[in-house]
């Protein structure tokens, strides 16, 4: 039967049947993505909900962290859904990643900070933006290397976050290269030390537990 | 009866059980008036059972006779169906007693072996007036005396009304209430005390003088039915081919008229209709009806109802996923501890490992050091204790050296070679040609002594011979 045209109870007031599923799923996206302009991350959201494009909302929800105030408000999260939309091309578009990193309520001034480090034109290497990214996380290179691995690999969390020591070696080698005052020499018999390790006992992955939890011992 | 029965007795039974009949009838219909009828008892019926055919049975044949000619009113007077409903016989007495339809067993004392049925209630109220359905008595007691057991058989009936559903008038009351009887008027029940009367001997033992009297009288009574039905006159047996057939004997042939003619009629019902469902009840319309129009939109505020609506969507929405938020971030997290867990068990599992190793391999070194050590201060030992023997056998032999030499050169141990061979070959061979020698010397002196004694003895034969011839010559030779 037809909806008459004019109403005359709440009875009347017809709900599209999808719409409390997508308002719930948004609704679970951002209360765990907590961004901080709502309305910016929504249109971000809806626009890749209609592109069918990965959509950016973290997998976990963050405990907002004392340095995102004053640091760049980058987190690991944030990363990983940058990760998750960007990583499916070797390089990246700088416009566009510009869009997803504004549509993650995060300020442009950071992006280019970051981009300062290793200035390019148009595109760049998603690997070494993600590096670049991590290493503003934490301070050393190892925690940035640490970061990386969790964002990287494919192990549930928690749990030994392997890479392939091709990745690994590629984004170290690239950002001990962005430190001038690391000599050469040093990165290579690290590596090789590493590559040692790890090539006696896993095949040709490398854990957090290999390089992360050894620093910490020392 | 039956076949075998008289032509002529055959035509006369039916006659003489119409008169009894008609008797019988006019006796019911006059019973109102009849005083001895109102009054009749058990006795009485019990006289009138004692004629040779059953009361019971002729009173039912003669209904059934009645029937056709007799008025309808009078008619149920002998119908058997009228009976009061009487108890089945295996009911005891006194149940029966209870039951509103008085009738009677009584066990009668004085033959205890009969059961005799009597009726308290031979009357009932008829004060109506005129004939109507009434009880008859039916006694079927032909069989008591002989059987010794009671047996009772009724058709099955409808269950008369007993009482009149009203009153004739409201003015004249209910004066005749239902008699029951009075049971003390009952003969079977025992009035008095109970010590004068006969009872059964005790064991089930009947008195044998008795019992042979009834057997006697049994038997007098078989014999005499006997002797009656060899006097009656008999039809003869019908010829070979024949058999016999009733007919009428009298003077005029008459029409059977008491025949019932059956014509065969049917009636079928309808079949059963389904049961039309009730209409729906709907209460008759009171009040009156008045109208109001409605513009559109003066009821329906789209923003105002959307409220409670959208109020619902959005707090269940998020509080749903507030839950499912919360439900996944800790199964997540536990997830994630887990993994971290066995993550963190690995390396320790590997720690404990590689720490093991080192163990065994420290205790392994530890025990070959041990093991060398041992070896070398075991020859160390072993060298001293060699050098000591040594010395001691250096000093030991040192004083015996001398002394040995010279016991060993005293036994003779040490020799000249030269001086040995002379002293064990030459000296020896030296001695043996010294001895060969002597003897040799020896036997030829032997032999001289032998030559100069047997010269001597010659010398001397010849002298003593020479004497002897010269004794005188003398001796001074």
């Amino acid at each position: 039967m037809p909806l008459p045209d004019t109403m005359f109870c709440a009875q009347q007031i017809h709900i599209p049947p999808e719409l409390p599923d997508i308002l719930k799923q948004f609704t679970k996206a951002a209360i765990r993505t907590q961004p901080a302009d709502v309305l910016q991350w929504s249109a971000g959201y809806f626009s890749a909900l209609s592109r069918g494009e990965p959509l950016p909302v973290k997998d976990r929800l963050e405990m907002p962290v004392a340095t995102q105030k004053t640091d760049t408000g980058l987190t690991q999260g944030l990363l990983k859904v940058l990760h998750k939309q960007c990583s499916h091309k070797e390089y990246v578009e700088l416009a566009d990643l510009e869009q997803k990193w504004r549509n993650l309520c995060l300020p442009t001034e950071k992006l280019r900070a970051l981009l300062q480090l290793d200035p390019c034109e148009k595109k760049m290497e998603w690997i070494k933006f993600l590096a670049l990214g991590c290493s503003m996380l934490g301070g050393s290179l190892n925690s940035a290397m640490k970061n990386l691995c969790q964002i990287l690999t494919t192990d549930p969390e928690g749990g030994p976050a392997r890479i392939s020591f091709k990745t690994f070696s590629y984004v170290y080698r690239y950002l001990a290269g962005l430190d001038a005052d690391l000599p050469r020499s040093d990165i290579e018999s690290y590596l090789d030390n590493l590559k040692e390790n790890i090539e006696s006992r896993k095949n040709g992955m490398i854990g957090l537990s290999d390089f992360f939890v050894a620093k910490r011992k020392i | 009866m039956g076949a075998t029965a008289s032509p002529a007795s055959l035509a006369r039974e039916p006659l003489a059980r119409r008169r009894f009949c008609g008797a019988g009838a006019a006796g019911r219909s006059q019973e109102p008036e009849a005083p001895r009828a109102r009054n009749r008892n058990f006795a009485e019926v019990r006289r009138r059972d004692r004629v040779p055919r059953c009361l019971a049975t002729g009173v039912r044949a003669a209904g059934r006779l009645c029937a056709p000619w007799s008025e309808p009113s009078i008619a149920p007077t002998a119908c058997p169906g009228s009976l009061p409903p009487r108890p089945p016989h295996f009911l005891p007495p006194l149940l029966a007693s209870r039951n509103s339809c008085p009738w009677h067993y009584l066990h009668l004392s004085g033959s205890h072996d009969t059961l005799a049925p009597t009726c308290l209630k031979a009357k009932l109220h008829r004060k109506g007036g005129g004939p109507r359905p009434d009880v008859t008595l039916s006694l079927t007691d032909h069989s008591a005396p002989t059987m010794g057991t009671y047996t009772y058989t009724s058709r099955p009936r409808a269950l008369p009304c007993q009482r009149r559903r009203y009153r004739d008038s409201l003015l004249q009351p209910d004066d005749e209430p239902m008699h029951f009887g009075n049971i003390m008027y009952d003969r079977r029940v025992i009035r008095g005390n109970t010590y004068a009367l006969q009872t059964l001997p005790l064991g089930g033992q009947p008195d044998p003088v008795e019992l042979q009297r009834q057997q006697q009288a049994k038997r007098r009574a078989l014999a005499r039915k006997r002797a009656q039905e060899q006097l009656r006159p008999r039809t003869p047996e019908p010829v070979e081919g024949r058999k016999h057939v009733d007919v009428q004997t009298e003077l005029y042939l008459e029409e059977i008229a008491d025949r019932i003619i059956e014509v065969d009629m049917e009636c079928q019902t309808d079949a059963f209709l389904d049961r039309p469902p009730t209409p729906l009840f709907i209460p008759a319309k009171t009040g009156k009806d008045v109208a109001t129009q409605i513009l559109e939109g003066e009821l329906f505020d789209f923003d105002l109802e959307v409220t409670p609506m959208l109020e619902v969507l959005v707090g269940k929405t998020i509080e749903q996923s507030l839950l499912e938020v919360m439900e996944e971030e800790e199964l997540a997290n536990l997830r994630a501890n887990q993994y971290a867990y066995e993550e963190l068990r690995n390396i320790e599992l590997a720690e404990v490992q590689r720490l093991e190793e080192q163990e065994r391999r420290h205790r392994e070194e530890k025990e070959r050091r041990k093991q060398q050590q041992w070896e070398i201060v075991h020859k160390h030992k072993e060298t001293a204790q060699k050098i000591a023997a040594r010395v001691f056998a250096q000093r030991f032999l040192a004083d015996l050296l001398p002394s040995v030499f010279g016991s060993l050169r005293d036994g003779g141990y040490f020799y000249d070679p030269i001086e040995r061979d002379i002293e064990m070959g030459f000296l020896p061979w030296l001695m043996n040609e010294v001895d060969k020698t002597m003897e040799h010397s020896m036997v030829g002196r032997t032999v001289l002594d032998m030559l100069i004694r047997e010269v001597v003895e010659k010398r001397l034969d010849m002298y003593e011979h020479k004497k002897h011839k010269r004794p005188s010559q003398g001796p001074t030779d």
